[in-house]
């Protein structure tokens, strides 16, 4: 089944259309979103609404568009949504436990993330780096992930955050310094 | 170990990272939540949820002072038409009484 088919298959609500473009594009789109989420259970969540939201949206979609650059929109979107939806739960849980000192309740902070497609040795710098690509803002987050993980080009990443190259490649300037910053005070606290 | 060394070989720890393959059943579970109508989890802005509170609190407090306290306009024509009454004359006024006859 090619591209076209796909899409012209989607619009008419055919479930095997959808397996097809989800077995082209489920690497993508979960690599991706495991790089900004860091946890494979949220990670496959937020796949699952990509997917589910591509089929229940395809009518939007323009043919002369690249549906790659559109689900990778939407996957971008989706995780950074569910990264602003965590930070607010969590900025309300410790507004929370100020007002309810009784109830005990500990702040459990989430263990160093592993990606799992990392060489055994490198696990633990990763787990460094993926902490310092947490910090960095969403759009330096974005251009580092799309470029430096997904190895996508800076034209793809321009058309996905819908800016210019030369806009791409200042954030991602930008991005390698705030990374360096981090990680020169990580040195300094390991060392 | 030196710092610059550090850093680099620390960014460059994802160079050649593999894909991740998701869980073998997630296709499934994209189906089944499609064919029972569910749409994606929305995540509503905490700025339109704060908009929409503002917005109800404003709305509540206008409402409230326009029932409680009279408006400075109403209060002119009111002070206005209490002038204006002491020009009208009176039945009982004993002077009118004396014109008239």
């Amino acid at each position: 089944m090619n591209l076209e088919s796909i899409i012209s298959g989607l619009k008419r609500g055919d479930q095997k259309a959808l397996e097809s473009l989800y077995n082209l594009f489920k690497e993508k789109v979960y690599n991706t979103t495991l790089s900004y989420v860091q946890n494979q259970q949220d990670a496959e969540e937020i796949t699952q609404d990509v997917f589910i939201e591509v089929f229940n949206s395809i009518d939007k979609f323009k043919s002369e568009a690249n549906i790659s650059t559109w689900i990778y929109r939407i996957t971008v979107n989706k995780s950074l949504d569910f990264i602003r939806y965590t930070k607010r739960k969590k900025r309300f849980s410790i507004v929370k436990s100020i007002f309810n000192l009784q109830s005990g309740e500990l702040e459990i902070d989430q263990p160093d993330f592993i990606h799992p497609g990392i060489e055994i040795e490198l696990k633990e710098r990763s787990a460094i780096l993926f902490k310092a690509i947490d910090q960095l803002p969403e759009n330096q987050k974005t251009s580092f992930i799309l470029s430096k993980i997904e190895g996508l080009s800076y034209a793809e990443i321009s058309e996905i955050m819908k800016t210019s190259v030369s806009s791409v490649e200042s954030l991602l300037f930008r991005a390698k310094h705030n990374l360096r910053k981090y990680l020169n005070d990580k040195y300094n606290e390991l060392f | 170990m030196d710092k610059e060394k550090w850093i680099n070989e620390t960014l460059e720890s994802i160079n050649g990272i593999k894909k991740a393959e998701p869980n073998p059943f997630l296709f499934s579970k994209i189906l089944s939540r499609i064919k029972s109508g569910d749409k994606t989890t929305a995540f509503i802005p905490v700025r339109k949820i704060a908009f929409g509170l503002a917005s109800m609190v404003l709305l509540a407090f206008i409402n409230i002072a326009v029932l409680f306290y009279p408006t400075s306009s109403q209060q002119t024509i009111e002070s206005g038409n209490t002038s204006a009454s002491s020009f009208i004359p009176s039945q009982s006024n004993p002077y009118l009484e004396i014109l008239i006859k």
